[in-house]
């Protein structure tokens, strides 16, 4: 497993809270819905891709770009990106190595959320 | 204003929900173009769809043309959820009935300023009916007077369209909303009334 070291490298924070007006609770209920739901996006590609199933990888691999996007995720968005052409493109060939760095890109994530709910909680409990 | 989602990203979904409901509007929330299309269909027809270019069971775009496909009783101002870079995506919708579009991840403050030029389009469309709908209602009221109308050279009768001859004054009380009230011109009455007047007092003095 990856541990994330900076925070910054994963996502942009200035960009998130700008994009959630500085609400700290909404921001922290968007990253509870993305934890709750990744499984399941990320499962929907890798069924995809072992049915070879080119609309249904493009699909799912643009529903979970929409989703980092709106974290500003971008490297995680950029492999979402190349996997939603792949299935556009009925490629295959690199789906699978793509994939399994989609999910080491979204582990890092997963611990980056973490890493954020509890600086806000720290910040919180400071103010 | 009442604004549905259609998008199938639960976190796209949830802040779009967020910030339109603090901006004041009334939120429908769909997960695809299928739970978007039964809930128009089921009477909550929104002043505003903004919807997911990509979606399971049915997309934005189909559900984009099933909107435009069907009357309903006030206009609908679609605006399309895209990516960035992709020209021909904003083309096809905007050629299959979307009236604007914004890429994800969408910025609030371009979003704010889309709905409202939306909201101002919806609201002068709305103006614009509504003066529509007034002037049909004053057209049907007004009868009028149009084309060849047959008339007698001497007595100056109308032939109507069941050739019956009638009076002037009675034809046009028909066919338009004038009414007569009957007096008596200088010229008749010099030489019709007049006369006639004399006539009757000359006869008087006879007897």
């Amino acid at each position: 497993m990856s541990i994330v070291k900076n925070l910054n490298a994963i996502i942009d924070k200035d960009e998130i809270m700008e994009r959630v007006n500085g609400d700290i609770d909404l921001l922290i209920e968007l990253m509870d819905l993305f934890i709750a739901d990744y499984p399941k996006l990320l499962s929907n590609i890798k069924n995809a891709i072992i049915q070879e199933n080119s609309g249904e990888l493009k699909r799912s691999a643009h529903t979970i770009k929409g989703s980092v996007g709106n974290f500003s995720a971008n490297s995680a968005y950029n492999i979402a990106l190349s996997l939603e052409i792949m299935g556009q493109n009925n490629n295959f060939s690199n789906a699978e190595k793509t994939y399994i760095q989609l999910e080491k890109e979204i582990d890092l994530l997963i611990q980056t959320f973490d890493i954020l709910k509890r600086r806000i909680l720290y910040d919180n409990s400071n103010c | 204003m009442t604004i549905l989602i259609a998008e199938d990203d639960s976190v796209t979904r949830k802040l779009l929900e967020s910030i339109l409901i603090r901006w004041g509007y009334v939120v429908i929330v769909t997960c695809d173009g299928n739970e978007a299309w039964k809930a128009i269909q089921d009477g909550n027809v929104p002043d505003v769809a903004i919807l997911d270019w990509i979606m399971p069971r049915m997309d934005g775009l189909e559900l984009c043309r099933k909107i435009r496909s069907k009357h309903f009783n006030k206009p609908i101002y679609i605006i399309m959820l895209t990516v960035k870079g992709q020209k021909n995506d904003i083309i096809e919708g905007l050629s299959n009935g979307a009236d604007d579009y914004i890429t994800k991840p969408f910025d609030r403050d371009e979003l704010g300023a889309r709905l409202h030029a939306g909201v101002r389009i919806l609201e002068l469309q709305m103006d614009l009916a509504n003066h529509i709908n007034k002037l049909e209602d004053a057209l049907s009221k007004v009868k009028q007077l149009q084309g060849l109308i047959p008339i007698c050279s001497y007595c100056k009768k109308i032939r109507d369209d069941r050739n019956y001859w009638q009076q002037v004054e009675e034809y046009i009380t028909r066919h338009s909303e004038a009414k007569f009230s009957h007096g008596v011109c200088p010229e008749c009455y010099k030489n019709i009334v007049k006369p006639d007047l004399e006539k009757i007092l000359a006869h008087k003095d006879n007897r």
